[in-house]
Formats: structure tokens, sequence, C-alpha cells
């Protein structure tokens, strides 16, 4: 039998608002209480946008994510489950640097002026 | 633990590619691979037509209120005969209920415009097919003989309830414009080779625009040793169905990264 994982699972939430075709860069840290970021994903409130839109994603200092990378291959839509649609990494959290450039590519398909972009950090705490 | 490199070239009209690039360093061993081909089309408006969410309890709770349930008395006057009843009907009760009705059912998500087409779709609605209903349907001077006042108000509310969700979608509903987005078409057909001569994809066929679904689920997995300094080659045969636009292809190569 599989080894049951005891390992208490968190969510770290990082949002920002996006411009029509603009790039926003996103500079901040993963939690102190977290051990570890398992995995990432991410919700658009506007999933029109998605289309052309790409990201790049550091954790740790480690380019987890490269650049150009489709934002549509991690986005988390309403028929998926989580566990598929996350981005598996395996970083250290504690305070660790997160940088986030993400480009929109939405300008042609004239959704609204801007939206909002959640990226959902999958975190761990190691049980004591 | 696997790590991903991502490769991008843009074919302009309807150019065919031939380019190599260089793997990571770090890349011994491909793993996978995934393709997609997405096109800049500007997206045009159009008007789709939404339902609104039916309004239960806010009718029930219209209905029982205390204008209708003080016409009951009236009502009473009138039950023993068939014509007069649905006369006392038409004259007071219903013009009653159309404007409980049509000044509480409020919508925040339309406009005043379309607030105001909302209330005379109701009003028309009433004022045109419910007497008939609740006459000949429901039976109203019938089941109406030994009514308290209780069981009329609740009567009236629940045929007033039955009508409106019978004719939810000629009601329940407003026009929103949102963009088209654009059509998947096939682009042309894309060969990856590693070293010039070990094919991980021969005449793959791309579809610009489609659906992507998650990275685990997009990777074809491989399994594919490479030397240090490998290069891959990228040949991709337009089939000159995108026009003036331009095509990018972005090609996503997960290894195993020590």
């Amino acid at each position: 039998m599989e080894a049951k994982d005891t390992n208490i699972k968190k969510l770290q939430v990082v949002k920002f608002e996006v411009k029509k075709g603009e790039t926003f860069e996103f500079n901040g840290n993963t939690k102190t209480e977290h051990d570890r970021i398992k995995g990432i994903f991410l919700r658009l409130s506007n999933a029109q946008a998605l289309q052309g839109a790409t990201l790049r994603v550091w954790l740790d200092d480690t380019e987890i994510i490269p650049d150009d990378t489709e934002v549509a291959l991690l986005h988390h839509s309403d028929d998926m489950s989580i566990n598929d649609v996350a981005f598996p990494v395996e970083e250290k959290a504690k305070n660790s640097p997160v940088r986030i450039i993400y480009k929109d590519n939405s300008e042609n398909l004239a959704v609204a002026d801007s939206y909002h972009v959640r990226v959902y950090l999958l975190a761990e705490v190691d049980k004591k | 633990m696997k790590r991903h490199f991502v490769i991008t070239h843009q074919s302009k009209d309807n150019g065919h590619l031939n380019v190599q690039d260089l793997l990571p360093a770090s890349c011994k061993l491909i793993t996978g691979i995934a393709v997609n081909a997405t096109v800049k089309q500007d997206a045009e408006m159009e008007d789709v037509l939404e339902s609104l969410s039916f309004p239960q309890t806010l009718i029930t709770g219209l209905m029982q209120d205390e204008q209708i349930a003080s016409l009951f008395y009236s009502y009473l006057r009138t039950r023993s005969d068939a014509a007069e009843s649905r006369a006392f009907f038409e004259s007071d009760i219903l013009p009653e209920i159309v404007s409980v009705l049509s000044n509480n059912i409020v919508f925040s998500c339309l406009n005043s415009e379309q607030q105001q087409e909302l209330s005379e779709n109701i009003i028309n609605l009433f004022n045109n097919q419910f007497t008939n209903y609740i006459y000949n349907e429901a039976g109203l001077f019938n089941n109406g003989q030994g009514m308290n006042d209780l069981d009329f108000t609740d009567f009236i509310a629940q045929q007033t309830l039955m009508f409106t969700y019978k004719h939810t979608d000629e009601i329940f509903k407003h026009t929103i414009q949102t963009y088209k987005q654009p059509e998947p078409y096939e682009c042309g057909n894309i060969s990856l080779l590693v070293n010039g001569n070990s094919f991980l994809l021969r005449d793959y066929m791309l579809t610009a625009n489609r659906k992507v679904r998650y990275m685990s689920k997009e990777i074809i997995p491989f399994h594919e040793p490479l030397d240090v300094n490998s290069n891959i080659h990228t040949v991709f045969k337009s089939n000159k169905n995108s026009n003036d636009n331009i095509l990018t292809i972005r090609i996503y190569i997960e290894y195993e990264h020590e």
C-alpha cells in the first residue's frame, strides 16, 4: 500500500491585476510557516484573456516555469481537478522569494481593460 | 526533478520553418513533448442570450403579501357566479398581481432599459394569458368555492409561481455581448528531430487556437537520452490556412533534471 502522506497541505494565493496588453511583474515571498511548495496553478477572472498569455516563474531563485510558457497550460477551469492542473514543483518555501512575470496578449480579444490573476501555490508543512 | 524548456517560433505569411535550437546543457533525457500553436486574431462581438435566475422565493413572498390577501373578501362576494368571478379577477386581482410582480422583480444585472423591458414582458404576459390559465387550467372558480383567505392567497401564489415558471424562457433572459473566441483550424504539420536524425514527432498535425488542457495532459511522453549539447530541429510545413496572421508555435520539452 502506498505510504500515506501525513504532511499538512496549505495554500498560498498571490493576486494581481493585469492590464490588457501589459506585462506584470510580481515579486514576493513564500510564507515563513510553509516548508515547501509542491505545485502551482492559476485562475483568471476573465478566461477570455487566456489565449496568448504567457508567464515565467521563479521559486527560491530557481526558474521553475521557463519564459514564454502559456498560461493556458496551468489554468484551472471548473471542469478539472486541481491535482491534474497543478504544475508539480518541489522547492523550499520558508520565506523564499517568488517572482512571476506575467505577459498578457489579449488586446486583440477586446477583453475588459484589466482582469485579476490569482496564482495558487500548493504548500506543505511538515508535521512535527 | 522534471524541468521544462520552451522553444518559440513564429511563422509569418504562411511561411514554412526549418530551424535548429540548442537544448539546455542539463537536458540529458527528454521525457516528454507538447506542441501548441496560437494565432493572434481580432475577436468580434456577438450577442448571446443568457438566462436570468428564476426568482422563486421572491414571487412566493410577493404573492403572500397583504395587497393580494385583502382582495379575498371582495372576491368572496363574486364566487357564486363564474362570469362575475372572472370579471372581478380581471378588474381587481390581476392588476394587483401584475403591479406587485412588475415593480418588485428587479435584477441588478440589468440596466434601466433592460429592466423596463422585463417589466413590460411580465405585464404583457400576465395581462394576455394569466386569467385564462388560472380559470381554465388551474380551475380557480371550482377550487375557490370552499377556500378561506389563507387558502386563497396560497392558491394564487402557487399558480402565479407555476405560470411564471412555465414561461421562464420568455421572461427571464437578457442579451449580453461577448467576444467571439478565435476558431481552431489546422495550420500545418510539424516534425521534430533530435540532432538531425532521430524523430520525436513526424508530420504531426498542428491545430491552431485549439483548447489547451493542463500541462500533464498535453505532454506526449518520450524517453530520449541525449548527448551534451544536443540540438533540436523544427520543421514546420504550413498548409497556408493562416492568411496574414502570425502563427506562434511553442514547443515544450520536458526533461529530467538532476
